[in-house]
């Protein structure tokens, strides 16, 4: 074998400036025998996967995005690393890459071609994926892949890794690229040796595309310092409000079902333990959650029709300006809007913030911004507040959204002048060009969001809704002294009055059995705590469960509400049930303070256990996770008793 | 505690084993191959 190529089992390192396709490229290459694992010393993600061709095996190892090798950032210096071989993914063996596989964007190739310079006079063995071809043609973007291969001196393969299309057998030219004297061809001035390449390999047609001229108007005013933020604005009140006015045929149809599911499994088992355990324990807690379902499909399906239709890169470039007075930089608006699906793969992709203070700030502030956990409280609460008005629901809950993201930069502002002050890094940000949006994609994107939603209630969900059924029903205890007094009485009155004191004396006997519960036991005991942001027994028996996972709170009052035989699941659903619950005292649960309290509640308490594990693990330490959880908590407890004690010495009801 | 009822033990027992399924579920575990959605420019990449 010649000296240069590739042998089986040598590591092949992919690198390319960021947003080029050289993550989708690696997962189709990969597939799934890919392994995720850190750069040692460094928060950074590796993915690595083995993968064997008819020469033998090679290790891909997926570099982070990258404008320049030679750059003071961290994804440059992991990138020197690998290709020289003095760092390794965790698991691995340091070693020089025995090959590049440099991944170039047609419509940037200028740019690109300075990287690829870089890479080049490694002298290491390289092969060239060429990505976004049909992109570059719609802007009059001709790529002569003979003559750039000849001038880059390796092979340089047409990839299309969206549509699965990644060339012809690039794996095996892999496995026996050598180099043929780029080395010394890049020559000292990087800067115009890529002009020159681009200048004999790519022909751009004169003046600027269909595309550009399009582009370049609808920036002009989504990117407008004022105009952009209103536009932004707008988008987001209107995608609410079609949310809450698409689901409410699929919501209404759901809760028809679990009703009509509840009134069979009734007639179908004799009465007893087990019967309430599946009626008022698993069918009403389960059918409470799963009634949210059309809401956050719709929710990511509209989502990523806006992600792909290159608006919320503008969004980015908006918000950007906006998160920098916060002590953000623009990287933090990826992991922030990650985290409005979930806080956890929104920790994870904060790794893609260089400064580590601004790193931290945004580790310890992405919880505030609403999770899908959160989306049926929201709802739960904003439809119990403007019955039957959409316009109002949708206000309200995009004022969750807004009063999470308000909370959380302005924490980040405190930390950022407190424990993690420190300089801001600029940022630079790429902006593709519009398109129409992938409706299939947006599918598959909103499917496997509701589906693990749907697991989540089917397991999660399903086990907590049985644990408080047993624990609000057991021990039982016999009926209420006071309640067979007034039973007494109400037998030697007729009329009107006698009724009166026998629904009494029944609601007495409920609350009196109810307290003697384990659940009304521990509610008891912890619902002074949370008596003045207006929480009763029960929702003080909400909160804590909610503590578990957020979402539960809206199936723990249905199974105590429908457990405690206060309402009827079948009457009118489970919504009804708990619009009319009432307390102890016969007094409803959800008036308008407590409501207004529970939602700013939920929309700022920290309440996640998986979150708090990832926050230490990624901060390093639990300092940093015990930090987030009192500051959270302590700032949820404090806006809620202002808003519940305020709109009661407003006197509204 | 209705100890002569079968169905008292049936629930129990069902109980109990949402309570093992509901710690197995909220224990934290180090997530394997998970990605994160961490480009908005083109296209998703998870």
């Amino acid at each position: 074998m010649s000296e240069g190529v590739v042998t089986a089992g040598r590591l092949v390192a992919i690198i390319g400036n960021p947003n080029v396709g050289k993550t989708t490229l690696f997962n189709r290459l990969a597939g799934r025998s890919q392994k995720t694992s850190n750069f040692p010393g460094t928060t950074q993600e590796a993915h690595v996967a083995r993968v064997s061709t008819s020469a033998g095996e090679l290790t891909l190892v997926d570099l982070p995005g990258i404008y320049g090798l030679r750059l003071d950032t961290s994804e440059s210096g992991i990138a020197r690393g690998v290709l020289e071989g003095s760092i390794a993914p965790e698991g691995f063996r340091a070693a020089p890459a025995d090959a590049v596989l440099l991944v170039l964007d047609a419509t940037n190739l200028l740019r690109n071609l300075s990287l690829a310079g870089e890479a080049l006079r490694a002298g290491t063995p390289t092969v060239v994926a060429l990505t976004m071809l049909d992109d570059a043609r719609r802007r009059g973007i001709e790529v002569n892949i003979e003559v750039l291969s000849r001038r880059l001196g390796c092979e340089v393969v047409a990839v299309d890794a969206k549509r699965g299309e990644i060339g012809n057998g690039l794996l095996g030219r892999l496995t026996m690229a050598a180099t043929r004297g780029t080395k010394e061809a890049v020559g000292d001035d990087l800067h115009a040796w890529a002009e020159e390449v681009y200048a004999e390999a790519a022909a751009a047609r004169s003046g600027r595309s269909d595309d550009d001229r399009i582009t370049d108007r609808l920036d002009s005013a989504f990117t407008h310092p004022l105009l952009g933020v209103i536009v932004f604005a707008t988008v987001m009140t209107g995608l609410f409000w079609a949310i809450f006015r698409l689901a409410t045929y699929p919501m209404d149809w759901i809760d028809a079902l679990f009703a009509a599911m509840g009134g069979w499994v009734a007639d179908l088992l004799p009465e007893g333990a087990l019967q309430e355990m599946l009626v008022d324990g698993v069918i009403a807690g389960v059918g409470a959650t799963v009634i949210f379902l059309p809401q956050i499909v719709l929710l990511f399906f509209l989502l990523s029709l806006l992600e792909h239709s290159g608006y919320l890169a503008r969004a980015a470039f908006v918000i950007d300006r906006l998160l920098r007075p916060f002590g953000l930089p623009g990287h933090s608006f990826v992991p922030l809007l990650s985290g409005h699906a979930c806080a956890l793969p929104g920790i994870m992709a904060a790794r893609a913030v260089p400064d580590p203070r601004e790193r931290l700030a945004t580790v310890l502030v992405l919880p505030f911004m609403s999770c899908t956990a959160r989306i049926p409280v929201y709802v739960l609460l904003t439809t119990l507040l403007f019955p039957g008005k959409p316009g109002l629901q949708a206000l309200a809950f995009a004022g969750c959204y807004g009063l999470g993201i308000v909370a959380g930069l302005l924490s980040a502002l405190i930390a950022r002048r407190t424990i993690l002050r420190g300089p801001a890094r600029p940022m630079a940000l790429e902006l593709p060009s519009y398109r129409l949006p992938s409706l299939g994609y947006a599918l598959k994107t909103a499917a496997a969001r509701g589906w693990t939603f749907l697991r989540k209630a089917g397991t999660v969900i399903l086990a907590m809704s049985i644990v408080l059924w047993w624990l609000g029903t057991y021990p039982q205890s016999g009926p209420s002294p006071a309640a067979e007094e007034l039973r007494a009485t109400a037998a030697t009155v007729d009329g009107p009055r006698g009724e009166e004191l026998t629904e009494e004396a029944d609601r007495l006997d409920s609350a009196y059995r109810a307290e003697r519960t384990a659940l009304g036991r521990i509610g008891g005991v912890v619902q002074p705590v949370f008596e003045p942001i207006g929480a009763d027994r029960k929702l003080t028996i909400g909160i804590l469960a909610s503590f578990a996972a957020r979402e539960v709170f809206v199936s723990t009052m249905a199974v105590q509400i429908l457990g405690g035989e206060d309402a009827d699941l079948e009457a009118g659903g489970v919504r009804e049930a708990l619009a009319t619950a009432e307390r102890d005292d016969g007094s409803p649960i959800f008036t308008r303070a407590t409501s207004w309290s529970m939602l700013v509640f939920f929309v700022l308490a920290m309440q996640c256990l998986p979150t708090l594990a990832v926050t230490a693990r990624e901060a390093g330490g639990v300092k940093w996770a015990l930090l987030q959880l009192g500051w959270m908590t302590g700032l949820a407890y404090a806006l809620a008793l202002i808003v519940y004690q305020s709109i009661r010495a407003a006197g509204i009801a | 505690m209705p100890l002569g009822d079968w169905q008292f033990w049936a629930v129990s027992l069902a109980g109990l084993a949402a309570v093992i399924l509901l710690v197995r579920a909220l224990r934290p575990t180090k997530p394997k191959n998970q990605r994160a959605t961490l480009t908005i420019n083109r296209e998703t990449r998870r």
